[in-house]
């Protein structure tokens, strides 16, 4: 599943309200308890005072600490406003490679991250990363158009080439774009002969072709740096057998990166 | 002297990989590791004789290397793309050979390198090796 969705929206949400409400708690219990005791102004400030003397330092711990955990979900999630933006340009970085989309999400470009879990129920992620393992998995983030956004196709990736899957994988470990075009036309009647050749050219075992049948006829991906490391793949993928021009894209990437790297490192 | 950017295209020849007849499939440099510029200068303090290599994208750490005698490479401490190369103001009183000394530096790079980094020095070679005249220029300017 994609990054976006309405639960992750939702949490920043709530982390939205909670930063300013949790910070401003903490600094008045603060103030409060650094304020002298004034029983010229009743018995209420007289009780909020002695409570604040009494339990103070607490809430002050508590409040900041669920301010800073606020500040951790924002960071984490990322402005949705943000998600927005970058999604507008990978629809525009689209429609710049592909010149005349024939028909809704006929071409589509699609960011993958390296993670070390494949999804939320991937509990085993969090080992394989204290344990430093090389395997990883590309997962999907952003889409361009508005289908298939709920895809959950991942790809491994590890330190070996026969570890790494799909041609996002395969951009990936030699760190170079990777293009592949008239691939086989998987339609129903599609031969195993064909699905077989289909998951050769595109570095994916042929009962994962099988089981999902893509409609992609040419790929190509591109390896995405920031400040120097590989931290994803960017991939194209198209309806249309003809071969995708990875000279645009290079162009492109030359206008783009910079702006794509920051976007990315406000919400990733 | 302080040299300018240079910006040039990535040469067609950098582009590897194989063509097969019944389908096409095909390898090509990261534009991440093709420079997008180059700048040759001399460093007025030490003398040393530099050439910076300029990327798509920016803020990746550096570190020096002392890569042979009298010359320093300057690598990405991620990417391990080379940002920029240093020699010594005696090795390159010949302003001839000044231009052999970083081709051959650079390939002494590619071929230790991991075939993930290779793209980058064989990109920078290209890149420097397709200007030797505005190389020259800027050396003597």
């Amino acid at each position: 599943m994609l990054h976006r969705n309405r639960l992750t929206f939702t949490a920043h949400r709530i982390a939205k309200f909670g930063l300013p409400v949790f910070t401003v708690t903490s600094v008045a219990v603060a103030g409060l308890i650094r304020m002298p005791a004034k029983p010229e102004w009743g018995s209420s400030y007289a009780w909020i005072k002695s409570a604040a003397d009494l339990q103070g330092w607490w809430l002050i711990i508590v409040a900041s600490l669920l301010a800073a955990f606020c500040a951790w979900v924002q960071k984490r999630v990322g402005a949705p406003e943000t998600w927005e933006i970058l999604h507008s340009l990978l629809n525009g970085i689209r429609d710049h490679v592909f010149s005349q989309p024939e028909m809704p999400d006929y071409h589509r470009v699609t960011l993958f991250q390296s993670r070390w879990h494949k999804n939320r129920r991937d509990i085993f992620g969090l080992c394989r990363r204290i344990a430093g393992s090389p395997k990883k998995w590309l997962v999907p983030v952003v889409r361009s158009g508005h289908t298939s956004q709920e895809t959950t196709t991942c790809f491994q990736i590890g330190d070996a080439d026969a570890a790494c899957q799909g041609v996002a994988g395969q951009a990936w470990f030699r760190n170079q774009m990777v293009s592949v075009s008239d691939l086989p036309d998987l339609a129903a009647d599609a031969s195993q002969t064909q699905i077989e050749a289909y998951a050769s050219r595109t570095f994916v075992d042929a009962a994962k072709i099988q089981a999902k049948r893509p409609h992609a006829r040419s790929l190509l991906a591109v390896p995405l740096l920031l400040k120097g490391e590989l931290w994803g793949v960017l991939v194209f993928d198209s309806r249309n057998p003809a071969r995708i021009d990875g000279t645009t894209v290079g162009t492109l990437f030359k206008m783009l990166s910079t702006h794509l790297s920051d976007i990315i490192e406000k919400i990733l | 002297m302080k040299g300018d950017w240079v910006n040039l295209p990535a040469p067609a020849s950098l582009v590897v990989g194989n063509e097969k007849q019944s389908y096409s499939l095909s390898f090509a440099p990261s534009p991440y590791s093709i420079p997008q510029a180059f700048r040759v200068r001399t460093d007025p303090g030490s003398g040393e004789f530099v050439v910076d290599f300029r990327y798509i994208d920016e803020g990746e750490p550096t570190s020096s290397v002392a890569h042979a005698p009298g010359v320093v490479v300057c690598l990405g401490s991620n990417s391990k793309r080379v940002f920029q190369l240093r020699l010594d103001k005696n090795l390159v009183q010949n302003k001839n050979v000044r231009l052999e000394i970083i081709s051959q530096e650079l390939k002494k790079l590619e071929d230790a390198g991991t075939p993930r980094f290779r793209d980058n020095y064989a990109a920078a070679n290209s890149f420097v090796r397709s200007q030797p005249n505005l190389f020259e220029e800027k050396v003597a300017g």
